[in-house]
């Protein structure tokens, strides 16, 4: 359960090099931004495999194998090296400072919790699956598993969980991960070597997933490299140790011959691991990627570009797998700036968008619409709020109604013009992803329709967070994902103008709804609420959601055996073993 | 000539500190965005972020900044890169070996076609040869890198099989960077060593060289090419000055993590000290090769002197 | 003309021996007439830039309107250069691509030959302390990184294809103004430089007129190939926002957009690349012909 937190990835290399702008030499020309990966995951990909017995539902693309529910051929052998290509740009290892959490962090940290591949159950990683939650719902009590060493050999104790847990949570180390706590947790405890008991200020629902998301450090490791060595030396307690890191290019991995705690309800190997080693390579561009993946320098893919799925589909030595990110893509207003300010105004624009025009445009058709805030690969989507969603939308005669009870009224030569005789014309800000180009196109094409002009602002994605924070925007195409409901309280939350909240929502009804929703612990009640914020959102329309991508995950079946897969698309490697090596 | 080095490396230092600072003023001033945001992450609660900008000694008055950076630069500290938490120094260490490698393969190659092609066009110019080499090259010269290199690792890693898509520093794998790199600039060397050539090729004491009998071959090499050399030494100037301060492209495309790649993330990522040591960095390249390719100029053609 | 061809060759010789009677710019445009080749790629040029301007009435489609049934129709006769992702029709798109590509191209270079000839000249034959100033100028701006002066850019003052002709220019000052200072250098102690000096000329007049027109092969070659770069450095600065926004069509960025689909829809990249080579090949040879024409040597050559 990586969160995904990134979004328009940072990839975006667009470009200009000093020397494309400078001298006109031709070598020196500039070059386009290679797409954003639909960074969905919320699965610690890492070593991980599940039995292909209990792998969730997916549907396989492959011509010949169905990987997640055929077994493995043949008996799992040691050795070989496992290429993979992650997506999207470098970040440190130190789960402390990094604000993007993936399969390099979850190959070499174990969590406390991890989520099994149905996406719905946890249980215990470094501890045991039999926690206590006391009645009101305030305290829970973990059990260490017994003999759990980080790599350095120091015990993976209470106190170790502890230390971790407390420095997530102190303010002054400002870890992104660990923001949810600041007053959700009062305090950690370890009363015994094997016990770590956290209470809460307030019954809090995404403790769980949040937990699975906390990477484990080992504190003396930490302690004596201190925070600027530590991310270059990581030791955690995974079943990958860090043997070299090349910023910005490779992260070579050997295993952890130690490793024998995998959740054996998720895996069926428990460790060490079958590979000798694990390679991730940082690629930026997805035509490049993917020739990778063809010729076999990668064995694994987690994102084969919508583009080269024909090719892949072709390829009998790949395997595809299809699953969804756990997130989407949306089109936000800036509700505090007038005319966005008014909800007419806001739902009237909304009328005006075809997800399916903008899906095939943009990707060939390889997303699902959204027609609510949570898509349905997320926990907490509502097929009820998503129908509900969609009666209010693909309508441009609506919208053209809606805007002409707002005072707007097509001019002489079609464009909209206002009740003080100027035209309506509106700004969309877009990260400079390759894959957003076409989608705000679309936008911007539905939107003249109705004769409304929109000037496409393509901006550096940190540009646009700036202008998000400061709300010195009008509108913005952006990406989020998290696997569970609280994202809406990250996204719409009043408490968070200025940060996650980048439509600047702010509407106590909601806060209360999401207050509501984030402390029930009972899954029914929790859903009802955050149904009922839904609900809210779609009459409100902070924003439109537009689509969520579907993710194709590619790798050789010549060259390994034993992946599992989950209803991400999320490869899981544990239980993987090279056949060609 | 060691008085104008001198003055030339004296005035080098004021210039280095002039950019460092428009640079260093520009990131924390008009330039959108901040390390903070990027550490922050998606999701961070806006006090994680002030916390990020206060333990990045970002809230401080950014004179107060650049002048605790003055103060680390004097001892030669760059200070760390936000992202990593590594010495902006050792950053730069680690990119140098692939960019000069690549710098200097490119180069070689870049010469040793350029020049070829510059000559077989110059001399015989206008025939259908020329006409054909001269298409190709201008088709070379417009093909974009991105395009150029996903054609090479189309063509030779997935269709022929024979070269890695990314090979990192290897033999193999420095093969198609260099053609990726350097074709262009060839080309583009091609057209200059062919202009300068066919003006000094219609010069009178060349044709009087060959009226006396010279060997063709002789002529073309010795007088020719030897009065085609400035130009040709400044594009190499801007190459070479070019390539080590990074080919962003080329790198990104063929997995090389040279100076290129550091500097684009340094800025994507807003990692002010790596952006910094970067630009410091490409500059004093800039500064010294120029001042090379000026000091040849006198050495290569005796009628130019400094004073 | 004279009925014996005697007569004709003496009329000629004579006409060649006494300069007077054709002005050193008649001399080369009469040469750049004789160039066959030469007026071709003028002509196909000028064809271009004409074809720019009368985009509406020669598009078969509009060149933005999206048709998403059609997506990624490959060339037919309905649509003879295929259409775009968003089912937009190639060939419309190339047609008004122009108007953006060319100007860019074209202003970009020109802009830069204002700026960077006399830059280049002055430090040159001036020398001393100029040339140092200019030079050092000229390696700062160099080791600039481009992109934060993007962002800058178009954070400040918002997104216009005047912004990238400015920062296209702004960027190639420093190879311009080089490669004319390296060239002005080995010939601005040459006889004729020394002799115009001697006869009262002044610095400006000597740049002007004898040492110009000395250094024009170099300049010809980085303007004429420069012209590519200058067209998808558009293409690439307005993915960071300066530029043609979306839709307008233009060269660089159809190129771009095409690059995913490389292996399924290859017209999208192709044509607009064809397009971009022909301009700078058409470029290329006419600025060969210029020079050769404007070449003081050659009329001896040819006398």
């Amino acid at each position: 359960m990586k969160h995904n937190r990134s979004v328009i990835t940072i990839i975006a290399l667009i470009v200009v090099a000093s020397m494309a702008l400078g001298a006109c030499a031709p070598s020196a020309t500039p070059t386009t931004a290679p797409t954003t990966p639909p960074s969905t995951s919320a699965q610690p990909t890492t070593p991980s495999g599940a039995q292909p017995t209990t792998a969730p539902a997916q549907s396989t693309v492959a011509p010949v194998t169905a990987p997640t529910t055929a077994p493995a051929a043949g008996t799992p052998v040691k050795g070989g090296q496992l290429v993979w290509a992650e997506l999207g740009g470098y970040y440190t290892l130190d789960p402390f400072v990094s604000p993007w959490h993936s399969t390099p962090q979850y190959a070499v940290f174990d969590t406390m919790l991890a989520l099994k591949p149905d996406l719905t159950t946890y249980v215990g990683d470094l501890v045991e699956d039999n926690w206590e939650v006391t009645p009101d719902n305030l305290s829970v009590t973990f059990h260490v598993k017994p003999n759990v060493k980080f790599q350095d050999g120091t015990p993976v104790d209470a106190a170790a969980l502890k230390w971790n847990l407390d420095h997530y949570a102190d303010p002054t180390i400002a870890a992104p991960e660990g923001g949810w706590m600041n007053g959700v947790v009062k305090d950690v405890q370890a009363p015994d070597a094997s016990t770590v008991k956290i209470d809460l200020v307030t019954p809090y629902a995404p403790l769980f997933f949040q937990l699975s998301a906390l990477e484990m450090v080992s504190p003396t490791a930490y302690q004596k490299l201190g925070p600027d060595k530590f991310a270059q030396a990581p030791v955690g307690a995974g079943a990958w140790t860090v043997k070299e890191i090349v910023p910005d290019t490779s992260v070579l991995y050997t295993r952890n011959e130690d490793y024998n705690w995998a959740p054996t309800s998720i895996y069926k190997n428990p460790g060490p691991a079958y590979p000798d080693s694990f390679l991730i390579k940082y690629m930026s561009d997805q035509a490049v990627e993917y020739a990778a993946l063809e010729t076999g320098e990668l064995t694994v893919l987690p994102n084969i570009p919508p583009q080269s799925l024909p090719q892949a589909q072709a390829n009998k030595n790949i395997t595809i797998v299809k699953g969804q990110e756990n997130g989407g893509v949306y089109l936000g207003f800036n509700t505090q700036k007038a005319p966005f300010n008014n909800q007419q105004f806001r739902v009237a624009l909304s009328y005006a968008i075809n997800r399916d025009e903008i899906i095939q445009a943009g990707y060939s058709g390889e997303a699902v619409p959204m027609y609510s805030n949570l898509a349905s690969s997320e926990m907490g989507y509502s097929q009820e709020m998503e129908d509900y969603g969609k009666s209010k939308s693909n309508d441009p005669e609506k919208a053209k109604q809606m805007l002409a009870d707002l005072g707007y009224t097509a001019g002489s030569d079609g464009t909209m013009v206002g009740k003080d005789g100027k035209p309506l014309e509106l700004t969309l800000e877009v990260p400079t992803a390759e894959e957003f180009k076409p989608v705000a196109e679309t936008i911007q094409a539905q939107f003249a329709d109705l004769g409304i002009k929109v000037t496409l602002d393509v901006k550096d994605v940190q540009t646009i967070k700036q202008m998000t924070l400061d709300g010195t925007y009008q509108m913005i195409l952006f990406n989020y994902g998290l696997l569970d409901p609280s994202i809406l309280t990250y996204l719409f939350d009043s408490k968070n103008i200025g940060a996650s909240n980048r439509t600047r929502f702010n509407n106590p009804d909601l806060d209360k709804l999401l207050e509501s929703a984030d402390s029930a612990l009972d899954w029914n009640t929790r859903k009802a609420d955050v149904a009922k914020a839904l609900q809210l959102l779609i009459d409100q329309r902070p924003n439109v959601p537009l689509y969520s991508r579907l993710v194709y995950a590619g790798y050789r079946n010549d060259q390994i055996s034993g992946i599992i897969t989950d209803p991400l698309g999320d490869i899981l490697t544990m239980d993987a073993w090279m056949t060609k090596q | 000539m060691l008085t104008y080095i001198l003055r030339r490396l004296f005035i080098s230092i004021f210039l280095v500190l002039a950019l460092i600072a428009v640079v260093f003023f520009m990131l924390r001033t008009v330039v959108p965005g901040d390390p903070a945001l990027v550490l922050a992450g998606e999701n961070a609660p806006p006090e994680v972020i002030e916390q990020i900008r206060h333990n990045q000694g970002l809230d401080k008055p950014v004179i107060v900044q650049f002048l605790y950076f003055l103060r680390n630069l004097s001892h030669g500290d760059l200070g760390r890169s936000s992202m990593t938490r590594e010495l902006v120094t050792q950053r730069l260490v680690e990119a140098m070996p692939i960019t000069l490698t690549l710098t200097g393969l490119c180069f070689v190659y870049t010469m040793l076609l350029g020049i070829l092609i510059g000559v077989i066009t110059a001399y015989w110019h206008d025939t259908w040869l020329d006409n054909l080499i001269r298409v190709l090259t201008v088709t070379g010269a417009s093909m974009p890198t991105f395009w150029f290199g996903l054609m090479l690792i189309l063509i030779f890693a997935v269709g022929f099989g024979i070269l890695p898509v990314q090979g990192g520093l290897s033999v193999r794998g420095m093969i198609l960077p260099t053609i990726c790199l350097g074709t262009g600039s060839a080309a583009y060397l091609a057209r200059l060593v062919r202009a300068a050539m066919l003006e000094v090729l219609n010069s009178d004491y060349v044709r009087t060289a060959r009226a006396k009998g010279v060997r063709e071959l002789g002529v073309v090499l010795k007088h020719a090419l030897r009065n085609a050399l400035i130009p040709i030494l400044t594009v190499a100037g801007f190459q070479i000055g070019g390539l080590l301060g990074g080919a962003v492209i080329t790198e990104s495309i063929f997995g090389l993590p040279g100076m290129g790649t550091l500097s684009i993330n340094a800025i994507h990522n807003r990692d002010y000290s790596l952006i910094q040591g970067t630009v410091l960095f490409i500059v004093v390249i800039y500064l010294f090769v120029n001042l090379l390719v000026d000091i040849s100029y006198a050495y290569v053609d005796p009628r130019i002197r400094y004073n | 003309m004279p009925t014996s061809t005697l007569e004709s060759d003496i009329t000629k010789i004579e006409l060649k021996d006494r300069p007077v009677e054709k002005s050193p710019i008649q001399l080369a445009m009469s040469r750049f007439g004789h160039n066959r080749l030469a007026i071709a790629a003028l002509i196909l040029l000028a064809f271009l830039i004409v074809i720019s301007v009368a985009a509406p009435l020669l598009a078969p489609y509009n060149p933005i309107k999206r048709n998403i049934a059609d997506r990624l129709h490959a060339p037919s006769l309905q649509y003879i250069l295929g259409t775009d992702a968003l089912g937009r029709d190639s060939l419309s798109r190339i047609i008004y691509g122009g108007r953006v590509s060319l100007w860019v191209g074209l202003a970009s270079v020109v802009l830069s030959l204002v700026l960077g000839v006399p830059l280049g000249l002055i430090a040159g034959y001036l020398g001393g302390l100029l040339d140092g100033a200019i030079m050092r100028v000229m390696d700062l701006i160099l080791a600039f990184p481009g992109i934060i002066f993007a962002i800058w850019l178009v954070s400040m003052i918002g997104p216009g294809v005047n912004q990238v002709i400015l920062a296209n220019a702004l960027f190639s000052l420093p190879e311009y103004s080089r490669v004319i200072r390296g060239s002005v250098l080995t010939i601005k102690d040459a006889d004729y430089v020394s002799a115009s000096r001697a006869l009262g000329c002044n610095s400006f007049q000597v740049m002007w007129r004898h040492i110009f027109p000395n250094v024009l092969a170099p300049i010809i070659v980085i303007s004429s190939l420069s012209i590519s770069g200058a067209i998808l450095a558009g293409a690439s600065l307005s993915f960071l926002g300066l530029g043609a926004q979306p839709p307008t069509p233009e060269w660089g960025a159809m190129l771009a957009d095409g690059r995913p689909y490389i292996r399924t829809a290859w017209w999208l990249a192709l044509f607009p690349g064809i397009m971009l080579t022909l301009v700078v090949l058409a470029s290329n040879i006419a600025g060969d012909g210029l020079r050769d024409a404007l070449d003081p040597r050659a009329s001896t050559k040819r006398a």
